[in-house]
């Protein structure tokens, strides 16, 4: 920011205890040890808005950093549409592979068009389904009521696997999951496991049908404002920790799910017939939207 | 439409029968946007148990409600129905009061003044021109991205849904530069408020 | 220092409060010259209203309008009078029973005192209440309404906390129950300063004609409760459903209720609520500045500096949210803190987080009913017609009690079950 200009702002959604936050900090951290000019000040649980508001602060070049998920980007560039073709990743350690590829690198450059500089990817565990009743096999879900964020890759999704796809807001999920104003939801189980979505949960299916990558941007316009120097050193750092942020998501996704079978949660396997026709007739849909679809998914099968 | 109003229209400025009629219209404005809010959510309810849920209503209903509020806050400063602390001014003579009030629909000028500025800063319709109304042409030369913006759920460029706040900061300056140019006639706003309030009981 | 200044000259002039919040905001960006904060300033405007939770407060607002227009207020009041009797100050011990159930179905305490001011304060003077004793009681209950679950501010803690919401709610019991113990005492003891009238004076109705007539009243509440537990709507929803049914009562059971008077109605609904959530986007603006100049970082790291063991640092943060409370909306004010405070209280001082979450919740709520600002204040002084300083004056014996609970909370964390 302008007046401050010894102070750089890192804005997010996830609050202090989570692995996105804990990274942020990290780098922070580093920064000090390393004596460099600029001190990061780390805004964690949305205290600087959501994430629609705080890519319009980058925009103007009043936040310096942001750790972003997926779902605004997807709304403004299609070419992030890609990450949510259905098992694209097979596990969390796939997803990391794909997400330190070359295509992703391209995606990631595209954001430089709404006035971002990308710094790297993070992610978060793989997508799974809690759902009230009883469900175990194709057909299941037809007719149910599934939370989802509303952007149109997913939502569309969601569409085509036969579900009526519902916006709710995370801070109300677990009351609308307990009283039934949806019967299911698409998350991974880190998520089950915090907010204890299990409680009311018949069955916890273990898909693992979706990548969940977190992005970090810069602003363009404050970016614009540094010395090479710090760039290729701002760089180095983000790079560093976010490729352990991608690394400990493999074997913590394996830990959420251990501990959920510790809570006594019955977790059932499913692959992907489950869905039926679903995950072809997006692809099929949304590769014509973007041609990163297709070179995403040629990347991801060379790297599997 | 304005009976009372009509009746000292001989002495009142025009801008004071403006104000006044803007602040009818908002209000009823309001109270309809808080109708539709009220189907929105109620069709919500109705569309989810059939099993249709249709996932830009909340989205929708949230805008409604934004505008509805703007609105109604609007209408509010004319008929001064704001949350003030009267503390001070409880203390005053009725000399002082009105030396204050004047202060207040000074300050809230000033302030009406700051929000224009800023939203025309902001929606840039003079850099929009330049750019022949091509949002990418206009967003690449100013790194401006309110009209490039969309809505999360219902699909539209969420730039027709901020339109509330230019309107917003417009009427602020209407409704306190009504205030202030009427401070000398005696018990003006009063009347004023009162044939705004009659019209929506009837 | 001179920002607190220039913020408090605005307000005692009487410059309306949602006002001098924003050109707060903007006096701060100009004295920090972080002048790029600017180009958000209508985004954050209007963002801080951008909640989903914020639907209940224009929702609920039509309804208690509906419910006093229609006759179902005056009804349900006497149905209520039949279970205490002529117990002298019986109106005054049921309005806070009808709370104390309102509270477990409303999340939001502004939503349950606007609501609970237009259904009981009018009743309770037809009975020879005063107005401002009424609307103080009625005010007061509203504090009841984010510590019994369910509660909205318990929600938001929970997703920022993240910790169950559904161990949370259950945090909210015992607190929640010494507070109704407390304004039972305090409705008590004021008896001997008011004069109470007797219920049985004032109800002369056979008690038949009132159990007969009361009942469809009943529906409204039903209503709400049952579709929400019935998995039909949420919350906010469900405020929808009480309005279409108070609608019903109104116009074809009691017949009281006309197509003409709807309009007026969502008219002053819209105005009341507008007004309020106006104030909640500025209060957004307002918290929105500080956490960027990292002001509330400061204050943190001078409470570490300060407090050396659990109980100094529990009543250090009791001073600062209530002073926090006063100036900035709850929720607004959660978001900012608990990211901040969280850490410190559970790895510094070894805090649960449960017990946490309850202190600042219920400090938080008592900042909504104490001066300068407070919506629960302003909603029920816009509902009511009494000015917001005479009512905070009158509330003062509950917020006292609310703050003996608070402090016997802090004293013994065991209190905090879960
Ligand atoms: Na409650
Ligand atoms: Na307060």
């Amino acid at each position: 920011a302008s007046g401050n200009g010894d102070v750089m702002r890192l804005g997010l959604i996830t609050p202090p205890p989570h692995q996105w936050t804990k990274t942020a900090t990290a780098i922070a951290a580093e920064l000090e040890k390393d004596g460099f000019s600029k001190k990061l000040s780390v805004f964690p649980s949305g205290q600087l808005g959501n994430e629609a508001q705080m890519l319009q602060l980058l925009q103007t070049g009043a936040m310096d950093i942001g750790f972003f998920t997926t779902s605004e980007l997807a709304n403004r560039l299609p070419q992030f549409a890609a990450f949510y073709t259905p098992y694209l990743a097979k596990d969390a350690a796939h997803a990391a592979r794909i997400l330190s590829g070359t295509v992703a690198v391209e995606i990631l450059a595209s954001t430089r068009k709404i006035g971002l500089v990308g710094l790297g990817y993070g992610m978060a565990g793989m997508r799974q389904i809690v759902a009230r009743g009883q469900v175990s096999g194709y057909g299941d879900l037809k007719g149910l009521k599934v939370r989802v964020v509303p952007d149109a890759p997913l939502t569309d999704f969601w569409y085509l696997a036969g579900t009526a796809p519902t916006a709710i807001p995370l801070s109300v999920l677990y009351d609308a999951f307990a009283n039934g104003q949806v019967d299911a939801m698409h998350i991974d189980f880190e998520n089950t496991l915090r907010l204890k979505f299990y409680q009311h949960a018949k069955s916890v299916l273990y898909t693992d049908h979706m990548m969940f990558p977190m992005v970090a941007l810069a602003s363009a316009k404050s970016w614009a404002r540094m010395s090479e120097d710090d760039k290729k050193y701002l760089n180095n750092v983000f790079q560093k920790h976010l490729a352990v942020l991608l690394t400990s998501y493999v074997t913590a996704d394996q830990g959420f799910k251990e501990k959920l079978i510790e809570e006594g949660v019955n977790i059932v396997k499913v692959d992907k017939d489950f869905f039926g026709d679903a995950p072809d007739n997006w692809y099929d849909r949304w590769s014509k939207r973007s041609p990163y679809v297709q070179k995403l998914k040629e990347e991801a099968d060379s790297v599997r | 439409m304005f009976g009372e109003g009509q009746k000292v229209a001989g002495n009142v400025p025009r801008l004071q029968l403006i104000s006044a009629c803007v602040a009818v219209v908002e209000k009823r404005l309001a109270g309809l946007i808080g109708v539709v809010v009220f189907l929105l959510i109620t069709a919500n309810i109705i569309c989810r148990l059939l099993r249709l849920p249709v996932f830009w209503i909340d989205e929708l209903a949230i805008y409604a409600m934004i505008w509805m509020a703007f609105l109604a806050a609007s209408a509010g400063i004319q008929g001064r129905d704001h949350i003030v602390v009267t503390l001070v001014a409880d203390r005053l003579s009725a000399q002082a009061q009105k030396f204050l009030s004047y202060f207040v629909d000074l300050v809230m000028l000033v302030f009406g003044g700051i929000l224009l500025v800023l939203a025309w800063v902001w929606f840039a319709p003079y850099d929009l021109i330049i750019a022949g109304g091509d949002v990418t042409e206009f967003s690449e030369n100013t790194l401006n991205f309110i009209y490039s913006e969309p809505t999360s759920a219902i699909g539209l460029p969420k730039f027709l849904f901020w339109l509330i706040m230019p309107i917003f900061s417009f009427t602020i300056c209407l409704h306190s530069l009504a205030h202030l140019l009427s401070v000398r006639i005696v018990n003006l706003p009063e009347k004023s408020k009162v044939s705004a309030f009659q019209k929506e009981g009837e | 220092m001179l920002p607190i200044g220039f913020f408090l000259t605005l307000l005692l002039l009487g410059v309306p409060i949602a006002f001098v919040l924003v050109l707060s905001a903007v006096f701060l960006v100009l004295i920090s010259g972080d002048h790029v904060l600017f180009l958000s300033f209508h985004q954050q405007f209007f963002g801080g209203m951008e909640q989903y939770g914020l639907l209940a407060l224009p929702l609920f607002i039509v309804v208690g309008e509906l419910m006093g227009v229609g006759g179902m207020a005056r009804r349900l009041v006497a149905l209520a009078g039949l279970f205490v009797g002529n117990l002298r100050g019986g109106l005054a011990y049921v309005n806070l029973l009808a709370n104390a159930l309102m509270a477990s179905i409303l999340g939001s305490a502004v939503a349950q005192i606007s609501v609970m001011n237009k259904v009981m304060t009018p009743e309770m003077e037809k009975q020879g209440y005063t107005r401002l004793y009424s609307v103080a009681l009625t005010t007061s209950g509203g504090l009841l309404a984010p510590i019994l679950p369910p509660s909205m501010l318990f929600v938001v803690y929970g997703v920022l906390a993240q910790i169950s919401i559904g161990d949370m709610f259950i945090a909210g019991i015992v607190p929640g129950l010494m507070l109704v113990a407390g304004f039972i005492a305090v409705i008590f003891i004021l008896g001997f300063f008011y004069e109470y009238p007797d219920t049985e004076q004032a109800v002369r109705v056979h008690w038949l004609t009132c159990l007969r007539d009361g009942v469809p009243a009943v529906l409204v509440p039903v209503v709400i409760v049952a579709s929400i537990l019935g998995g039909i709507a949420t919350p906010t929803e469900a405020a929808a459903l009480a309005g279409l049914t108070a609608i019903f009562v109104g116009c074809f059971i009691y017949k009281e209720l006309t197509v003409k008077d709807i309009g007026p109605v969502f008219v002053r609904s819209a105005m009341t609520s507008g007004m309020i959530l106006v104030l909640i986007g500025a209060a957004q603006i307002f918290g929105f500045v500080i956490t960027f100049e990292q002001i509330p970082g400061q204050i943190v790291n001078w409470i570490t500096s300060v407090a050396s063991s659990e109980l100094q640092f529990l009543l250090l943060l009791n001073l600062l949210l209530l002073m926090v409370g006063m100036f900035i909306d709850a929720i607004a004010a959660l978001i900012i803190v608990v990211p901040l405070l969280l850490p410190v209280a559970v790895n510094v001082f070894g805090l649960s987080p449960f017990h946490f979450g309850v202190i600042v919740c219920l400090n938080l709520a008592l900042g909504l009913v104490t001066p300068p600002i407070g919506a629960g204040l302003f909603v029920a002084a816009s509902v009511s017609g009494e000015k917001a300083g005479a009512i905070a004056k009158a509330i003062l014996p509950f917020v006292a009690v609310t703050v003996l609970v608070l402090l016997l909370l802090c004293l013994f964390p065991a209190l905090v079950i879960i």
